[in-house]
């Protein structure tokens, strides 16, 4: 089905287009959410990819890979609106905050804010790659074809990505603990 | 301190990214398509040309595809209403008596020494259209009289000539198209009413002679009085300096200097005051203000971004014009009758640019002679 719609929105077919993007919007919504961490910025980002979509849809050889060609497209976007954000905010520091004073299992020491601290601080094109294989679960051969680079660079991003990650969530326990050490 | 292993890590990360929305607000693709409805789909070949293609160049042919699009409008309006003859309307004219022209056979070369009759200045109409980037494609209400639906058709009609045509990886291929289209618009005129058969044999002329692939080498001029040896009829004026002629044929002079462009372009035998001023909207006589202060562009069709590459933005009016700007660009437009002929004279650039250049525009046109008549204006504004 996708593939006729495709061909279709690629002869200049509106209403097949917007069958597809109302098809896969909630999907390039929820990646551009995850990798932006901002609603406001993922609509934007939703938005652009769409219309980027539409205007280049007519190059697109396989129908087909329309999804990850759209995905793709989206993840370029975003990458625009974190630079646009970050010329934006600039001047605005993270502030650290209290985390909290103990855990007991991984899902508590994974705290959520402290997650989310780690993951705003990589780089956009490792939060992509991130979002990819743990939200989508795609694998790496699947990343690289999706964004278009080779598969040892998605590995190498997945391992810093990852690599900070690790790095971030034990630095923010040991401020937990020592802050909670000093507490008592 | 605890240290994670993969598994572990793999597991925080397939929960934290797996919180959050899962479906997109629905203003937003709503958004995005209302938006895709004003963009056209960039096809490769085409996209490479485009970008290939000297600014001046894309100018004209995006004007040809305007021209085809306005003229396919006009037969369609026309043709919905040809059963029911307009009726031609007597205007009268407060036109100044032109004197024939006694066409002037140029040479083969541009003459250095042309020493034009002392005229007064020729502007009728000044035309300051300012381009909005904010602006998505709109329609108003245009001296084609039609309503909302029937301007939404015209403007569909552009994008689906701009995408035929921007689809062939050969302009001069399309160009065949046009000259075949221009002939089948030509003969369906003569059932038209008077003003739509003027307003549309205009177009096709101006189309026919907008797309014609030419060299667009700028050729520096010597300050001095050039003439015209291509464009027709022949038209004298003094050049100051800093000048360089980019394109000359039988259909248009344009002339450069710095960022600023200006483009001297005939419009067919058959286009008349009456038409021009059609084809202006009519502005009431109270929008117009003496010459040389500018006035708003009454109407025009629409304009887009995103055709061509760096930004620019191409927009269209209803004067049969299109210019590739940026979308901080102005454009001034003046316009003659000349003889026979009515003539357009458009600046454009950017506003600075523009604003300095016009003190020294007003003065070329004020020098300006077309086949050794005087330019004088048409009152477009009174009627």
């Amino acid at each position: 089905m996708d593939r006729d719609l495709v061909q279709a929105a690629q002869r200049g077919d509106r209403e097949a287009f917007a069958i597809l993007a109302r098809t896969h919007g909630d999907r390039l919504y929820a990646i551009a959410q995850r990798i932006l961490r901002d609603a406001g910025l993922a609509e934007d980002a939703l938005q652009q990819a769409l219309i980027s979509a539409w205007r280049e849809l007519p190059n697109l050889r396989d129908p087909d890979r329309f999804v990850a060609w759209a995905t793709k497209l989206l993840i370029h976007e975003c990458y625009a609106e974190a630079r646009r954000r970050s010329r934006q905010t600039a001047s605005i520091r993270v502030l650290p905050v209290d985390g909290p004073a103990g855990f007991d299992d991984i899902a508590a020491l994974a705290d959520r804010d402290q997650l989310e601290r780690a993951f705003r601080r990589l780089p956009d094109d490792q939060r992509a790659v991130l979002v990819l294989h743990h939200y989508l679960g795609l694998e790496p051969t699947e990343i690289a074809q999706t964004l278009g680079v080779p598969a040892g660079t998605v590995r190498s991003r997945l391992h810093y990505a990852h690599r900070a990650m690790r790095a971030a969530l034990e630095a923010d326990e040991r401020t937990s603990v020592a802050a909670g050490g000093s507490e008592r | 301190m605890t240290s994670y292993t993969d598994l572990e890590l793999d597991r925080i990360l397939d929960q934290f990214l797996g919180e959050g929305p899962g479906e997109a607000p629905d203003r937003a693709i709503d958004l995005a398509l209302d938006r895709i409805d004003h963009v056209r789909q960039r096809r490769t070949g085409a996209a490479a040309g485009w970008a290939r293609m000297p600014a001046t160049a894309r100018l004209l042919l995006a004007a040809a595809l305007v021209i085809a699009a306005l003229a396919v409008g006009a037969l369609l309006i026309a043709g919905r209403t040809a059963e029911e003859p307009v009726p031609t309307q007597a205007v009268p004219t407060l036109v100044p008596s032109v004197p024939p022209s006694s066409e002037a056979s140029p040479s083969a070369t541009p003459l250095a020494a042309v020493t034009p009759a002392p005229v007064t200045p020729a502007m009728a109409i000044a035309i300051e259209a300012r381009n909005r980037a904010d602006q998505a494609i709109t329609a108003s209400k245009g001296p084609l009289g039609i309503n909302d639906t029937e301007q939404t058709r015209l403007i569909q009609l552009i994008m689906d000539v701009q995408t035929e045509l921007a689809g062939r990886s050969d302009p001069a291929t399309a160009l065949e198209s046009v000259d075949a289209f221009a002939a089948d618009a030509i003969a369906k005129t003569e059932r038209l009413a008077e003003d739509r058969r003027v307003r549309l044999r205009s177009a096709v002329a101006a189309l026919q002679g907008a797309v014609r692939s030419r060299p667009f080498i700028p050729e520096a001029l010597e300050p001095g009085s050039w003439y015209t040896t291509a464009f027709m009829p022949a038209t004298a004026l003094i050049v100051p300096e800093g000048w360089s002629r980019n394109i000359e044929d039988s259909e248009v002079l344009v002339l450069r200097k710095g960022g600023v462009t200006l483009a001297v372009t005939k419009m067919a035998t058959e286009a008349t005051e009456e038409g021009i001023a059609k084809s202006l909207g009519n502005p009431p006589a109270d929008i117009l203000s003496p010459p040389p202060e500018a006035v708003t562009f009454p109407s025009y069709v629409g304009f887009t971004s995103g055709l061509s590459e760096g930004g620019g933005t191409l927009w269209f009016t209803e004067s049969l014009q299109a210019f590739d700007s940026e979308p901080t660009d102005v454009v001034r437009q003046w316009v003659f009758q000349a003889g026979s002929h009515v003539v357009t004279v458009t600046l454009s650039g950017p506003p600075d640019e523009v604003a300095a250049a016009i003190p020294e525009v007003e003065a070329m046109l004020a020098t300006m002679v077309v086949a050794q008549v005087q330019t004088a204006p048409i009152s477009v504004n009174q009627r």
